[in-house]
């Protein structure tokens, strides 16, 4: 089992590493996706365009290097839980948009990107996967163990 | 399961992001004061600003 939640930390760093960095290097990008969400008036959508890419990297690295790993899974949980609430408010109102999460990487890699049904299943695997995560209680290699048992 | 300790975690490592993002937003140019940058960019102009161009006669002055 502690093998499968250190899969489960690399595969969920990874992606929000990733995604975090992208955002990073262009908040520009990010803010204007958040505009047409439609959803929060402009203060809090420029606060979570500084503010939101910067979590997802720190998360990604908290996953990745297992401090914290648990505390952080908790975290991305209720990150895509707001996510699927956001993509579930713009498909039913019918506004077709960019989801946003991987910003530039989406255009290098030509991903799917588009706020719709996928993205929602998506985002729900990433809450199992964390929930995986949470419930599990070892893990391998990771910082935190390291150093505990140094201790 | 100790979720007590687990929920404090988690608000330290929000807490900490915060504390990154207000940093490097302090430090770098693509923080929000070049998100505000581009909007007044996108914007254009203020209203009532008067342009000349060199070369340009009296229509030349537009209103924008």
């Amino acid at each position: 089992m502690a093998i499968l939640s250190f899969i489960l930390r690399i595969i969920i760093g990874g992606v929000f590493l990733t995604s975090g960095l992208a955002k990073i290097s262009d908040p520009v990008r990010f803010l204007l996706t958040l505009r047409e969400f439609r959803l929060f008036p402009d203060i809090v959508e420029r606060f979570a365009s500084i503010y939101l890419p910067w979590l997802e990297f720190i998360l990604g690295l908290c996953l990745l290097s297992g401090i914290l790993h648990r505390a952080g899974a908790l975290v991305i949980a209720g990150l895509n839980t707001m996510f699927i609430a956001a993509l579930v408010s713009v498909i039913f109102r019918g506004i077709e948009v960019d989801c946003g999460c991987f910003g530039l990487v989406a255009d290098i890699l030509n991903l799917p990107d588009m706020a719709d049904w996928k993205a929602v299943l998506r985002n729900s695997v990433f809450i199992g996967m964390c929930a995986g995560i949470f419930t599990i209680k070892g893990t391998v290699i990771s910082l935190e163990g390291y150093v505990r048992k140094r201790r | 399961m100790n979720i007590k300790r687990i929920i404090l975690e988690a608000i330290c490592i929000l807490v900490f992001a915060l504390f990154v993002a207000m940093l490097y937003n302090a430090i770098s140019p693509t923080g929000i004061e070049l998100i505000r940058h581009k909007q007044k960019e996108a914007r254009g102009p203020r209203y009532g600003a008067v342009h000349w161009y060199p070369g340009s006669s009296l229509a030349g002055l537009t209103m924008s």
